[in-house]
């Protein structure tokens, strides 16, 4: 319900919807000279629990999002941006001050409501985040090919604390801190504003708790009615003490996530969290398995209607967790959930490590096996010394990474993840053959040289790698402009309470508060760029076929009339193929890029800045991408996060493994998909797992499974509505398989079905 | 020494226990009706086409030395004749349309593609599978690799339909861990009719080799219309029975795959069917046997 307030709206005219975004303007504008912190919990008031949908009958767990909004305050959330207003159709990611800039035009029903929105987004045009940043940036940086304009990003949070403490107990420790620099005379803003976005979350539960009486009230059935009273009392009980039950704990959790994130919500390590709850609960009787798992269900239906499918990603197992038994218990029940709720939210990731109990590696076959998708299998033994080096932290911190949403690496609660810039790859190896630019002449590099002074394979490959190191630069500084923006601008209370170390520091996660300030870079076609240099080095270089002067021509015109030489490029070796010398191009690709990243972003002051190949960007990117030396026409799609390129791995699994272990772990994360018929957890059951051990025992990072067979896809294609359970995997997430364009369903049916 | 291969498959799940890779020799003198692998019976390499993938460009009519390919509106056509497996065409065509099956490699080679998964055999009881054709056809190139596959400690299993002299099974013997035999047929005149061999000698060498001592597997293709009788299933019961070191009945239900790449090659195979055989009906004659037997009964 929206809680309209005298200031002079015109309630006649106004939808609650447009209401709220005027009120929200006004609280910012009456507050835009105080601290930002002040400012920001002010606008959390005028948004909360304005903007939150209403609980229903059948609910268990309160607090949903809205399907849209207009102004908003979060870390993330997709919108038109500012230039939409004067026709440029851009949209993204904005983080902190979100404005959806095609509000007065979608959004309002009337003249009035027109009116409005025109006022309020004159404001905004300048005073959104997305425009604060864009200052911040130069020209180079705003038009860059990296295409990333987006501000948002997602973070991980340290519930254990929120749950440890409760909302009493925070209040308690801000209170503390509070008077200590007080004492020193230091600047309490960040804390007083910590303070008042407490009570806007304790409003929110009481507001839900009035939800649930009166809905108890009207219940249909007894049944109904005491899960409404419980709901209720829950709501209440978490305003004045820390959680005591597995319940209570579910609820707290939820709603802070909810609130505190943005349209993508990262549940992270859940058994951690929860662990512990549920197994006191269980021990005490005071509650049965059953009704335990069905508020896990629970939980996974919140986190599938208000969550984004690339995100929300839940994770189980691994090294790290405080409480390793309880937590286990957790990720079995957790696992158990999955097999049984067949979508695509949350994104169960499954970690492990030799020593970890081995009844949940099986588990999370089985439930692979049936769910079809999930979990993803991350690999501790190698990751967690792999995201020591790539991030350079202790191994003790390292255990905190995590693979958030579509696989980038972050560290969980320690570290806010700054993705939201896209490189491809490929179109910086072609830069390198067009002295910086594309083939049809925009810049996208400096230049390094005509093809024709690249006279050995060494000239060309450090051309390309000047393009690399330009990329960097470029990504770096487009990170570090979005922290000195958010840095100026925004204190995201919700996330810096629960992040190391802005309660200790006493101040915002971007103004020294967060104990990391890094980013990830998205790569995409990292194997279209390898084995186009493979392909070169063999074709002009090794066999000289023909010189790269003509190789470049016949790739400007998309091998128009020169299938031959297509053929030849296409039959050079191929990574994922267990071939030495292409895997070998790719690792080394793989390494220089992410010493590159690393030196780009230390240069700019960034604690880390990493490269992951993720998905599912793959596919677009292609799209824009003239023809590669790998033999791919133009336009068609990449191949996905660190795999071989669809139809090229002709060697099987064990090849395609042998080729993806090669890769260095110490430089950044990766994906790797495979997709198997589902006989692989019938009839070879024993033989998969096998398989997957192997793998990972030779230093696989990652592997995200998808069940499916060649018959099921084309099936679907025909009767999509017959088939619309068929899951499949990009990469680092998954989505319905009908509910897929039509050419990535195509590539998906042509990738190797083993 | 050099052997005529016509594909190394690795992560091999059904030919053998644990993971393997399982090497396919050309040449086999059984001609069976129903052969799921028709590119193997020939003893020289052939010219694979696959029609799909043709867009009639003519590159390979420009190539062909003996002018063997032909084209017209819509049609592209080959003559096996005349052709001498040369490859000139395969590298013409633009499209990856035409693929020449049956390559000579040294016994070094092919150990060094199955030594890339030795993890996955270590952890998995898996190794090496000679396949084919029938491995006895090149029988000093196998006998070869076997003995340099078990020298560096890998497990051997050789897949035969026990169609040759049997010195050889004994000169091989000691670097082979299992034998995967097939029975394709109990009644000898049908054999005879399916196969174009008798299968006198098969079940002699059987026996001969089960007395040795050597592990086998029975592999059994069960061809709904050929040989689904009863009278059969039961026959393979009562072999097993009479046997002493048959340590599993793999159950190998007939599938088309055989019949579509009989066409790429030229051929046309005398089993015509286009279906794949129903689960159902596989686990009806696993069932069939099983009872039958103290053997497991697996489908392969």
């Amino acid at each position: 319900m929206l809680d309209i307030k005298k200031s002079g709206v015109n309630k006649t005219a106004l939808s609650p919807f447009v209401a709220q975004a005027v009120e929200f303007t006004q609280a910012y504008k009456e507050h835009k000279d105080d601290h930002v912190a002040i400012r920001e919990a002010m606008c959390l008031k005028a948004q909360y629990p304005a903007i939150l949908r209403d609980l229903r009958p059948e609910d268990t767990i309160a607090g949903r999002r809205p399907e849209d909004i207009i102004v908003y305050f979060g870390t993330i959330w997709w919108h038109w941006y500012p230039e939409w207003r004067k026709g440029v159709e851009t949209a993204g990611k904005q983080g902190g001050y979100c404005v959806n800039f095609s509000a007065a035009k979608n959004c309002a029903k009337n003249d009035a409501e027109r009116k409005a929105l025109k006022k309020v987004l004159d404001f905004w045009e300048d005073e959104c985040s997305q425009s604060k940043i864009r200052k911040i940036w130069d020209d180079e940086l705003k038009n860059s090919f990296l295409g990333g304009a987006s501000t948002g990003f997602c973070m991980s949070m340290d519930f254990d604390r929120l749950l440890k403490r409760g909302v009493p107990g925070l209040i308690e420790d801000i209170i503390a801190r509070k008077s200590q620099v007080k004492k020193k005379g230091g600047d309490e803003g960040f804390l007083d504003g910590l303070l008042i976005m407490l009570d806007v979350f304790k409003d929110t539960c009481l507001h839900y708790r009035r939800q649930a009486e009166n809905l108890a009230k009207s219940a249909k059935s007894a049944k109904d009615r005491k899960r409404l009273e419980e709901t209720a009392r829950i709501l209440e009980a978490i305003t004045v003490r820390a959680p005591q039950s597995f319940r209570e704990a579910v609820q707290l959790l939820w709603l802070y996530l909810l609130m505190g994130s943005g349209k993508h919500i990262e549940p992270g390590r859940l058994d951690i969290f929860l662990g512990d709850f549920y197994a006191n609960d269980l021990d005490k009787g005071t509650i049965t398995e059953e009704e335990a798992m069905e508020l896990i269900l629970s939980l996974w239906s919140v986190i599938n209607e208000n969550g984004e499918p690339a995100v929300s990603r839940v994770v189980l197992g691994g090294k790290g967790r405080r409480n390793e038994k309880n937590a286990d218990r957790f990720a079995m029940a957790a696992l158990e959930a999955t097999r049984r709720f067949k979508n695509v939210k949350p994104q169960l990731t499954f970690r492990f490590y030799e020593g970890q109990d081995p009844k949940l590696f099986s588990k999370a076959l089985d439930v692979v096996g049936e769910n079809g998708v999930f979990p993803m299998f991350y690999n501790d033994d190698t990751n967690v010394p792999g995201a020591s080096k790539s991030l350079g932290v202790s191994l003790e911190e390292a255990v905190r990474y995590h693979p958030l949403g579509c696989g980038e690496y972050m560290l969980a609660w320690c570290s806010p993840s700054l993705l939201d810039s896209a490189w491809s790859v490929p179109k910086s190896f072609l830069a390198a053959l067009h002295d910086g630019k594309t083939c049809d002449g925009h810049k996208v590099g400096p230049g390094t040289g005509a093809v024709e002074t690249f006279d050995t394979f060494e000239k060309l490959y450090s051309a390309f790698k000047k393009q690399i190191d330009y990329a960097m630069e470029l990504s770096s500084r487009i990170y570090k402009g979005i922290c000195v923006g958010h840095q100026k601008h925004n204190a995201f209370l919700f996330a810096s309470l629960l992040s190391d170390d802005c309660l200790g520091r006493g101040r915002a996660m971007f103004d020294g508060g967060i104990r990391y300030l890094g980013g990830c870079e998205m790569g995409h076609g990292f194997t279209n760029a390898a084995d186009s240099l493979t392909a070169i080095k063999k074709i002009v270089y090794g066999e000289k076929k023909l010189s790269l002067t003509e190789l470049v021509k016949i790739l400007d015109n998309n091998f128009e009339g020169r299938e031959d030489v297509r053929k030849m490029l296409l039959n050079a070796p191929k990574f994922g193929n267990d071939d030495k010398e292409a895997d070998g191009m790719l690792a080394d690709m793989w390494k220089y890029i992410n010493k590159s990243a690393k030196l780009a972003g230390k240069k700019r002051g960034l604690d880390f800045l990493v490269v992951s190949s993720v998905n599912p960007g793959g596919y677009g990117m292609g799209k824009d991408c003239g023809a590669t030396a790998d033999g791919r026409r133009k336009g068609e799609p990449f191949a996905i996060g660190m795999a071989p390129t669809a139809g090229f791995d002709k060697k099987g699994l064990t090849a395609m493994f042998n080729s993806v272990a090669k890769v260095d772990p110490a430089h950044g994360g990766a994906t790797t998909n495979v997709k198997l018929s589902r006989e692989f957890f019938t009839a070879e059951r024993a033989k998969m797992e096998m398989l997957f051990k192997v793998y990972f025992k030779k230093g696989g990072m990652q592997a995200n499974v998808t069940v499916v067979n060649k018959d099921d896809l084309q099936a679907a294609l025909k009767e999509p509505e017959k088939y619309s359970h068929v899951m499949v995997r990009l990469g680092g997430w998954s989505a319905r398989f009908i509910d897929l364009e039509p050419m990535i369903q195509e590539e998906i049916i042509r990738r190797t079905l083993y | 020494m050099k052997g005529l291969i016509f594909a190394i498959e690795r992560c091999s799940l059904h030919d053998g226990p644990g993971l393997r890779t399982t090497v396919f020799l050309k040449g086999c003198p059984l001609h069976c009706h129903w052969c799921h692998n028709p590119e193997s019976q020939s003893s020289y390499p052939e010219l694979y086409f696959l029609h799909e993938k043709c867009t009639l460009c003519g590159a390979c009519v420009k190539a062909c030395p003996k002018k063997c390919h032909s084209l017209s509106v819509s049609n592209h056509d080959i003559n096996r004749v005349l052709c001498a497996a040369c490859g000139c065409c395969v590298s013409a065509c633009p499209n990856s349309a035409l693929e020449l099956k049956g390559n000579q490699m040294d016994v070094w080679e092919v150990l060094e593609e199955v030594e890339k998964d030795r993890d996955f055999y270590v952890e998995s009881g898996g190794g090496m599978t000679i396949s084919g054709g029938e491995p006895m056809m090149q029988y000093e190139f196998t006998a070869e690799l076997l003995a340099q596959s078990k020298k560096r400690g890998l497990h051997n299993c050789i897949e035969t339909s026990g169609f040759a002299p049997m010195e050889r099974y004994l000169k091989i013997r000691d670097d082979v861990d299992i034998f995967l035999y097939d029975i394709k047929e109990s009644d000898p005149k049908r054999h005879l009719k399916y196969t174009g061999v008798d299968n006198r000698q098969i079940m002699e060498n059987l026996f001969e080799i089960d007395k040795m001592g050597s592990k086998s597997i029975l592999r059994c293709p069960i061809i709904p219309g050929l040989n689904d009788r009863e009278s059969h299933l039961e026959e393979i019961a009562k072999l097993a029975g009479k046997l002493k070191n048959i340590v599993e009945i793999n159950v190998m239900p007939y599938h088309p795959m055989g019949k579509a790449k009989s066409g790429r090659i030229g051929k046309k195979q005398p089993h015509e069917s286009n279906d794949f055989t129903e689960n159902e009906k596989v686990e009806k004659w696993i069932g069939f046997i099983g009872v039958r037997t103290t053997v497991p009964v697996k489908k392969g």
